[in-house]
């Protein structure tokens, strides 16, 4: 009997993380280069209280037999890499990655963090930084004094021209992984590799399936919010249609406790 | 024994399986790729009853229940994930478990590990003309066709094999959304003309109206049964008053 109240159990604490995993998108609707999460579910373990098949006292085999479930479970809140929509900026140091590929960013500790956030700024002293000032390695070159223009082509080619009529020329990197959904999230548009992503390998941009850059663009997030709202309201409906099957649960219990007077 | 109080607690106890099943079935109606189960209860004769004296007694009938899952596709959603998969009509994904067993979905979330094959959530890789599918990352990105054919590149790959069972009811259920089929009961065969469309999923085939309908159902005749019980509880009680001197 209490399994049926174990069981609603489960499938509410399950449509509680949706709801979480939802609301964190929506709430990053708006970042740039944020990719959503998608959580997914698997139905839990059987108890098989007469399998299939058994043989039955009169020689027969059974066709079919009761099989209970315990529920489901959360499997994984996986990212979505698929392509933000972009927006141009006129910004020169706007930088948006269209196709696979990930900024390198370098972390205070020295270990290396990645992200599609290629809102970049410049540091006083040159640098090529992310907006929290962290310094963006994937090949770039501190610029000298004096920048006048920075061009950057979709081959991630730069020539940044020099009010003393220098010029100063190098090509960016980009760093994808074989399965960018099982990067860690740091939270600040950052990401940091583990076994499940696979190593990172660099490569040109616009070379070999990496993404081109786009100099002037954001990359917006690829939260569809029409679809969170849907999957808010269906996560709410399930999550109420559980709660009614503990309450039928209990209802039963307390018939039974009335058996006896 | 009065077989009335035997009758009502078997029924009790059917009733109880019968709302761990809804249970079940709410708690996964957001399960993708789930197929819902059905209860069924059988009237079982235990025995029948001699004729005494030239009356014959009535024959006692036991509740037997028992747990079906209906062959019914769920509805489709859209989500333009290449990743996503879903079967049209019948069939099943066929997986590479984790001890070499085949393992059958109809779950089509799919996800690409650190080796660029092509895996299920739980990281067993979905099979394709036998084997796993390698997507390398510089190939760019990839395709699944109609009849199921993986390309990338404009190269083919392989073909997703889709399964069909002879005797689903001889199939067993794994932890997660997964059939099993020991020893080749459930008669796994190719599905020839399968389609497969990429950038959709099958949603779970729970109703959660039919569901809250049949537990209206499980309650009331759980409580008309425990009347039951007390009646007959109520009846003993009453001989016995009656005959005790």
């Amino acid at each position: 009997m209490n399994l049926s109240l174990y069981t609603a159990a489960s499938g509410m604490e399950a449509q509680q993380m949706q709801l979480n995993t939802i609301s964190n998108n929506l709430a990053n609707a708006n970042t740039n280069g944020y990719k959503r999460a998608k959580i997914e579910f698997q139905d839990m373990l059987y108890q098989s209280q007469r399998e299939a098949g058994a043989r039955t006292a009169e020689g027969n085999s059974l066709p079919a037999g009761i099989e209970l479930g315990n529920g489901t479970q959360v499997v994984s809140t996986a990212r979505v890499f698929t392509q933000g929509s972009l927006s141009e900026t006129g910004e020169k140091m706007d930088m948006a990655i269209d196709g696979d590929g990930f900024f390198e960013v370098q972390l205070p500790d020295g270990t290396s963090a990645f992200t599609r956030d290629g809102a970049l700024k410049i540091s006083s002293d040159g640098q090529i930084t992310t907006s929290n000032g962290l310094p963006v390695l994937s090949n770039f070159q501190p610029f000298s004094d004096g920048v006048e223009s920075v061009t950057i082509l979709s081959s991630g080619d730069v020539t940044v021209r020099l009010g003393n009529g220098g010029e100063q020329t190098f090509r960016i990197q980009l760093t994808r992984f074989v399965n960018a959904g099982g990067l860690r999230s740091l939270g600040g548009n950052l990401y940091v590799e583990t076994a499940g992503s696979g190593t990172p390998e660099t490569g040109n941009p616009g070379e070999n399936g990496f993404g081109r850059v786009l100099q002037g663009y954001l990359e917006k997030s690829n939260v569809n919010v029409v679809e969170e709202m849907v999957n808010m309201i269906t996560a709410q409906r399930a999550y109420e249609i559980n709660s009614k099957s503990i309450q039928a649960s209990d209802q039963m219990l307390q018939n039974v406790a009335q058996l006896k007077r | 024994m009065d077989s009335g109080l035997i009758t009502g607690a078997y029924s009790l106890r059917n009733l109880e399986d019968w709302q761990s099943l809804i249970a079940h079935n709410l708690a996964n109606s957001s399960t993708v790729g789930f197929q819902k189960n059905t209860f069924q209860v059988n009237a079982k004769p235990v025995r029948a009853m001699e004729n005494t004296n030239g009356v014959t007694q009535p024959q006692t009938l036991l509740p037997v229940g028992t747990a079906m899952r209906p062959q019914i596709s769920g509805e489709l959603k859209v989500t333009q994930n290449p990743y996503d998969l879903s079967i049209m009509g019948e069939g099943y994904f066929s997986l590479s478990g984790p001890e070499g067993q085949t393992l059958y979905t109809r779950d089509g979330e799919f996800h690409r590990n650190s080796e660029g094959v092509l895996v299920n959530k739980t990281g067993y890789p979905l099979l394709a003309d036998g084997g796993p599918v390698e997507l390398p990352p510089e190939e760019g990105p990839f395709t699944v066709a109609r009849d199921g054919t993986v390309s990338q590149n404009g190269e083919a790959i392989g073909r997703i094999s889709i399964y069909q069972f002879d005797n689903p009811e001889l199939l067993q259920r794994g932890n997660g959304s997964f059939i099993l089929d020991p020893g080749n009961a459930g008669g796994a065969r190719l599905v020839e003309n399968a389609e497969v469309i990429q950038g959709q999923l099958e949603m779970s085939t729970v109703s959660p109206m039919s569901e809250m309908v049949s537990m209206i159902q499980v309650s009331r005749a759980y409580e008309m049964t425990q009347k039951l019980i007390q009646e007959n509880d109520d009846r003993l009680r009453k001989a016995i008053e009656a005959f005790s001197v």
